[in-house]
């Protein structure tokens, strides 16, 4: 889930891993610049309609989306309070406490912008892992000069996630067919359960470890010192154009934020303010 | 430069904590251009040899080493891996282990990377290996999601973008189907033929090879016992298999019968035989008389018949594994008697795994049902089929974890809430059957692989299961041990169990099983005798599997009278004996 990558040949897709690295930059440092929730959605869009040319299928996003509403719902409340502004609804708490817990218009923007800020950069993040290889991320770290071991290394544990979640599959398998029973509504118990696959995951793995071992020798790592790339990264007009749109994007995005009065909501306030017929304070 | 590819003099190795050396005084040549089969029981020091040819020892396994090995003029210990394995291109047994990229592209240009080869020549190699290994279609996926044939020939095509002077092969089709078995050996002869490549292989399955070797060599317990060309090997083809092997079922037929034969050479393939008995028979007009047919009986067939009681009931049984677009098992209905005996064979992928595992719950049926014993799957867990039902998994490592022998073997009784004496006894018994009783208070590390094996199968006896399940009995080992594994499945029998085994190994399957399951494709694609099944060779390629070699020999001769569901070596050897004897 984490790494998971949808094939596709894409703008996304065909970027070089570091200018989409550096996308993702700029979507991040776009979400820590910009509060104001329309802002916010401006910039959300922008990644929305990537993730539309990018062909991602839209339930590849749902099921992320659905995980993050308790942690949304959970900052949105904290950060309810956080900011009191002239326009006041109600208290829940006497005033000493917690500012007393005041909701105000003005402290319901702010954490509508907290959590668009959040869903921007993961949903920026989603689609960055989703149209990457891992092989391209690993080269965008050689490109970017990490040692070249570190980056097979990084490769070669990345492609054998799925190969050990299959074998601690066939371990569990094996001592089921014990008669050995896992499901346990006590989480302490369900750990105790666990034990007895313990130690052939961590024997297979030991000794699966050596295997790549022997296998990466046997391939010629030792001579990693002129190792060459058969895909090398080379920028294409595509990636020149990327660089200066991000750049420029975050170049705005600072400038907005130098602009804007403090706390950066106001484009979002004034048109609430218009709709409500309440005067600006 | 010598005249030899690789030479290794008098070499012994022990590793690193072990107390006997795993190759002793061991001193063979390859010449170039050969292509050397190595053959030998599990532990005989085959893969110890392999890795002293691509400097693996003694650079990255330490231990002791004697003696000298030279690969190209290069002295092992001089240069280690990294330069060797640009000369000798090592492909180890478990594809799964050397696959280590994202795409199968990526894992096919990983060696001739690190080689430094210009990303252009890279290119082209890795297009050219995917084009000779047949890999088109899946070029651009993740390797670890290929069948285990194309897993393996992933591998080897790795091995070949290096474009190394030697190739070392230790067992490659190992876990393969016949099919993929012949495709990966093909590969492997058209390489020595075509390219001129010397290729030293490790391999058990000597009817496929036999007749591509130039030459052959027999190990056992760390040392040379046999070398030769293949026909003076197998001209001891008896010996060959007391020591545990497989020779070709027409060479054991020939050294069976070599005093009435009284032929020359002993054949070495298939179509040797077939000449060699055509001839014979002819020219002495011989012919099998139907009332001199004498029946031998397989070892599944001395065994009482079964009862008329069902075990295992499968009705329209339909299975999807999550994320995946078409079903692993489709429509499948089956019923399995007491005391059957039976064994499922298919290519890797058909289905054989996926359906045992609903025997005992481990899959539950997406639609349709599964009764076991009357239990109907979807109702009850695994551990209470556990109860009635025992699983033999492929790989000992995967489930023992206790330190002490009894106590890995009373898991499974401890777990079925028996009362401590009764798990004492069974404990007790179970280990006496496998004949490792007094391995009792031993730690299970600490023993080899067979010995795993074994107390693997005491510990699903321990249960005392009235159903069975092996998954495959012989992988990644000799065929010996696989025969020791279904004696005791046989004795099993005898008491009313049923048993289901899959196996890639026809002869196993011949042998020891009395009924035949073929799946394809998720289906049971034929299902009858054994005999029935392998009597019907144009239906088994439909499934790319092959009966076993004796059996399509007595076929090739059906003209002279020889039935065509013959299965072991056994019956026609007394068939042999019987035409020659009822002419005389």
């Amino acid at each position: 889930m984490a790494f998971e990558y949808y094939p596709g040949n894409s703008v996304m897709h065909r970027l070089d891993p570091r200018i989409k690295l550096l996308w993702l930059g700029a979507n991040i440092v776009l979400g820590a610049l910009l509060f104001d929730p329309i802002l916010l959605t401006v910039v959300y869009a922008n990644v929305v309609f990537l993730i539309v040319v990018s062909r991602i299928p839209w339930n590849k996003m749902s099921a992320l989306y659905k995980g993050l509403v308790p942690i949304s719902i959970f900052y949105f409340l904290t950060n309810l309070w956080f900011y009191v502004g002239p326009t006041k609804f109600f208290s829940l708490l006497p005033q000493y406490m917690l500012n007393g817990y005041t909701v105000s218009l003005e402290g319901i923007v702010f954490s509508l912008g907290v959590v668009a800020r959040f869903i921007l950069m993961v949903t920026a993040y989603r689609l960055l892992t989703l149209t990457t290889t891992v092989s391209d991320y690993v080269l965008a770290l050689v490109k970017l000069k990490l040692p070249k071991e570190l980056g097979v290394a990084l490769s070669i544990g990345f492609s054998y996630v799925p190969v050990l979640v299959t074998q601690v599959g066939n371990i569990m398998d094996a001592q089921k067919a014990r008669g050995w029973v896992f499901e346990y509504r006590n989480p302490l118990r369900r750990v105790r359960a666990m034990l007895p696959t313990l130690f052939p995951i961590i024997m297979t793995s030991i000794r699966r470890g050596y295997q790549i071992a022997a296998a990466i020798e046997s391939k010629g790592f030792g001579n990693i010192a002129n190792r060459t790339y058969m895909h090398e990264l080379k920028f294409k007009p595509l990636d020149y154009y990327a660089t200066v749109v991000c750049i420029a994007a975050m170049i705005l995005g600072y400038y907005i934020q130098i602009i804007t009065p403090k706390p950066g909501i106001i484009y979002t306030l004034n048109i609430l303010y218009h709709l409500m017929g309440i005067k600006p304070p | 430069m010598s005249e030899y590819d690789v030479t290794v003099e008098n070499v012994s190795y022990t590793y690193r904590g072990e107390k006997r050396p795993a190759l002793k005084n061991v001193t063979l040549q390859v010449k170039p251009g050969e292509l050397l089969l190595v053959t030998g029981p599990a532990g005989a020091g085959k893969t110890t040899l392999c890795s002293c040819l691509n400097g693996l020892i003694p650079h990255f396994y330490t231990g002791t080493l004697e003696g000298k090995v030279s690969v190209r003029g290069l002295d092992t210990r001089l240069n280690g891996p990294a330069v060797l394995s640009g000369k000798a291109g090592m492909l180890f047994q478990d594809p799964s282990t050397q696959l280590l990229c994202a795409t199968v592209e990526d894992d096919i240009a990983f060696g001739a990377e690190n080689y430094g080869v210009p990303p252009v020549e890279i290119r082209k190699r890795v297009d050219d290996v995917i084009r000779l290994l047949r890999l088109q279609q899946v070029s651009g996926r993740s390797p670890h999601n290929l069948s285990g044939g194309q897993q393996q020939a992933v591998a080897l095509g790795s091995i070949l973008a290096m474009r190394p002077e030697i190739y070392v092969l230790d067992e490659p089709t190992s876990n393969l189907d016949p099919v993929g078995s012949a495709q990966v050996l093909q590969t492997i002869s058209e390489l020595a033929r075509i390219e001129h490549k010397t290729i030293l292989i490790v391999e058990h399955k000597l009817e496929e090879l036999v007749g591509e070797a130039d030459r052959m060599i027999v190990m056992d317990e760390g040392s040379i016992k046999y070398q030769g060309t293949p026909q003076e090997v197998l001209n001891q083809a008896e010996a060959i298999e007391a020591i545990g092997l497989k020779p070709p079922q027409v060479s054991l037929l020939f050294a069976k019968l070599r005093d009435q034969l009284n032929w020359p050479k002993i054949p070495i393939t298939l179509n040797q035989a077939i000449t060699a008995l055509t001839f014979f028979l002819r020219n002495n007009g011989h012919t099998l008389q139907n009332p001199q047919l004498k029946r031998v009986p397989t070892e599944a067939e001395k065994l009482p018949p079964h009862q008329d009681e069902v075990t295992i009931e499968v009705k329209g049984l339909t299975f999807q594994y999550p994320y995946t677009k078409s079903p692993a098992l489709s429509n499948v209905d089956l019923t399995i008697k007491r005391g059957e005996n039976i064994g499922v064979i298919g290519q890797n992928g058909s289905g054989k795994t996926t359906l045992v595992k609903q025997f005992i719950g481990l899959l539950k049926p997406t639609s349709g049902s599964v009764r076991v014993f009357g239990m109907d799957t979807r109702e009850h867990t695994v551990p209470e089929m556990a109860m009635k039902v025992g699983f033999v998994f492929q790989d000992p490592d995967q489930q023992i974890f206790s330190n002490k022998v009894s106590t890995e073997v009373a898991f499974g009784p401890r777990n079925l809430r028996l009362p401590e004496d009764e798990i004492q006894r069974r404990v007790e018994k179970s280990l006496k059957d496998v004949e490792c009783y007094n391995l009792i208070s031993e730690n299970p590390l600490d023993l080899s692989k067979g010995e795993k094996q074994r107390i693997n199968i005491a510990s699903v006896l321990a249960m005392d299961p009235e159903l069975l399940i092996i998954d495959e009995p012989t992988t990644g080992q000799d065929f010996l041990r696989g025969k020791e594994i279904m004696d005791l499945a046989m004795n099993l029998l005898k008491k009313g169990t049923t048993l289901v085994t899959i196996s890639h190994d026809m002869n196993i399957v011949a042998e020891y099983c009395s009924r035949t399951l073929v799946m394809k494709d998720g289906q049971i694609f034929a299902d009858g005798s054994t005999r029935e099944i392998f009597a019907n060779p144009q239906k088994l390629v439909q499934t790319n599997l092959r009966p076993p070699q004796i059996t399509s020999l007595a076929q090739a001769l059906g003209s002279f009278g020889f039935p065509n569901d013959v299965l072991t070596v056994e019956e026609m050897t007394s068939f042999i004996q019987s035409t020659i004897g009822g002419k005389q």
